[in-house]
């Protein structure tokens, strides 16, 4: 195991979010190939994407949104990314909280994850919803 | 290493996981918890530790075999995936005429790929280059100089090394189709068992909440069945505020050394109540790993050996084939046809035929793009050429990795024959590998 976690923005733990009045998360996931295995998962709804969810894939940049659609919303929930190194050596996840007009209000998280084929690892948090 | 000394091993292993460190966050407490338990399920079952890595070593760094003063007795079917550059040294011992007017040898060997992505300005491992790619990564081309002899090459001015390698067979690019095949699966693996990790951890952290708040009657009866449905606000605004606390690795490991055996003994229960499920994702991951890098490899290679004034000229064509027999132990055939072509006396043609055994000694270190392994290879060579008795030869090599990107091989060759020389000889040799790519990105990777 030699995973390598270099944080520039480092985690929080957990995270609120104000629903109501049009917050949402949005992930972004940048990789450097060649071939990205990921699962983003959610502790209440399980798996909710996965790197072959996305069109281009296998690209160097994925993104999604999280709590856009009402659908999404839970109370309470443990968000968690599942990352491989098999057949991609580097990921940055990046968390940023944004209004409902799309603008940043806040970059949550912005993690660096490096490791060897062999290995995975995960990076999760609390998410409440108000 | 004798099943004793492993089961020490894994049983340290184990110990120092299952405590907190200091650099671990709930995430990787969790993670190396249940890698532990896998570890260590593996070894009371009498099985292997998990293998870390497996053979990237088997890419062909040195000079073509086609040159004499290659540490290499046998042409591996892929080049390195980037830039490599080999340098035969001059050798330590004597014992043929090889050695009378030597000069070294150099080769520079790069993939088509890597040429592209240095024109397109795009980094070796963007997933689209590379995806798109394919083919260029089958295709390698050799440039340098070879050493040359006066009883041998009709000169001792070296000799100009130009080659191509084509690998049609590519069982071990990870965009080949049934690479492909097995990434998916995995990717599927992967999206069923993470979820259920996802799971286990939310009851963990639920578990570790309780500890710290034993005793706290408005968590007593959350606590006594900890359960994700059972949860009202002002729990999940603790717990939130519990999992912020605990998020930076110095609290973390402060926490776990307050919390009762009991607790931990509760969660190592539940990563044993879905051990099999994890565990099957690390087979998975290991088995994918392995299958690729054992892939089979066949690929036709060309050098030609171009020699100043009245030198000999080579030319070498082989067919080239790899197969990974185990994790450690990749095994390569080469079959040649051979031309020399004398511009003073007559020329020579024939067929060669060489094997290799290729045995990786140690691990690979912590960084990807880190130093390579000790390697240790057997192999042996016969040349059947017109007008000249056969030719054997076979040697032990040992490639010491000096730093990231820099190998050292050593090579003892014994020949028998050479050339038209009735004579048994052997030889100590040195070179020296530089792999510019891997170089580059272990430098960038700082």
């Amino acid at each position: 195991m030699a995973i390598k976690r270099n944080p520039i923005k480092d985690n929080p733990g957990s995270l609120q979010i104000a629903r109501t009045s049009g917050e949402f998360l949005r992930f972004t996931l940048t990789v450097e190939g060649p071939a990205p295995i990921f699962s983003f998962n959610s502790s209440v709804k399980g798996v909710l994407f996965e790197a072959r969810d996305f069109m281009d894939h296998a690209t160097d940049k994925y993104e999604w949104e999280h709590l856009k659609n009402p659908s999404d919303a839970q109370a309470f929930e443990l968000l968690d990314l599942h990352i491989a190194f098999l057949a991609n050596k580097e990921y940055r996840y990046k968390v940023e909280r944004c209004a409902g007009d799309g603008s940043v209000i806040a970059v949550v998280m912005e993690i660096d994850f490096s490791g060897d084929p062999t290995d995975h690892t995960a990076e999760s948090f609390l998410l409440m919803v108000s | 290493m004798p099943k004793r000394t492993t089961a020490i091993l894994v049983s340290l292993w184990c110990a120092a996981a299952l405590g907190a460190q200091t650099d671990e966050s709930l995430d990787t407490w969790v993670r190396n918890r249940i890698e532990a338990k896998i570890a260590g399920a593996r070894a009371t079952s009498d099985k292997l530790l998990v293998e870390a890595n497996s053979n990237r070593v088997i890419r062909q760094k040195e000079a073509p075999s086609g040159d004499a003063r290659s540490t290499s007795l046998v042409d591996e079917s892929s080049a390195t995936d980037f830039l490599s550059v080999a340098l035969a040294l001059a050798p330590t011992a004597t014992g043929t005429s090889a050695t009378q007017g030597s000069n070294g040898s150099g080769v520079v060997t790069a993939t088509a790929y890597s040429l592209l992505a240095l024109l397109n300005k795009k980094s070796l491992t963007d997933p689209e280059f590379y995806k798109s790619h394919t083919m260029a990564r089958q295709l390698s081309f050799s440039l340098g100089s070879a050493s040359s002899e006066k009883d041998r090459d009709n000169t001792d001015q070296a000799g100009t090394v130009v080659g191509f390698k084509y690998t049609f067979l590519n069982g071990r690019d990870i965009y080949s189709r049934r690479n492909q095949e097995r990434l998916s699966k995995l990717q599927g693996k992967f999206s069923t068992v993470t979820p259920v990790e996802t799971k286990v951890k939310d009851t963990i952290l639920s578990l570790l909440f309780c500890a710290e708040h034993a005793g706290r009657e408005e968590f007593a009866r959350f606590c006594a069945a900890p359960d994700t449905t059972a949860r009202v606000p002002a729990l999940d605004e603790a717990i939130a505020k519990f999992r912020n606390e605990i998020q930076p690795p110095a609290s973390f490991a402060a926490m776990v050394k307050r919390v009762p055996e009991g607790t931990l003994n509760q969660v190592d229960l539940l990563i044993e109540k879905n051990l099999e499920t994890f565990a099957s994702l690390r087979e998975m991951i290991n088995a994918t790993y392995d299958q690729i890098k054992q892939g089979r490899q066949l690929a036709i290679t060309a050098t030609y050996v171009n020699r100043p004034e009245l030198g000999t000229d080579d030319f070498h064509s082989a067919l080239v084939f790899d197969y990974g027999l185990a994790p450690r132990l990749n095994w390569t055939v080469n079959g040649s046809f051979d031309h020399r072509d004398r511009k003073v006396g007559f020329d020579t043609r024939g067929g060669r035929f060489a094997t290799e055994f290729l045995s990786r000694l140690t691990s690979y270190g912590d960084d990807l793009w880190g130093r390579q392994p000790i390697t240790l290879a057997f192999a042996g060579e016969g040349k059947w050429l017109t007008k000249q008795k056969p030719q054997y030869s076979a040697q032990a090599k040992v490639t010491i990795p000096i730093a990231a990107g820099l190998d050292l091989p050593i090579v003892y060759r014994w020949a028998k024959r050479i050339d038209l020389v009735d004579k048994q000889g052997k030889e100590l040799k040195l070179g020296l590998t530089v792999d510019l790519g891997n170089l580059s990105q272990m430098l960038k990777s700082r």
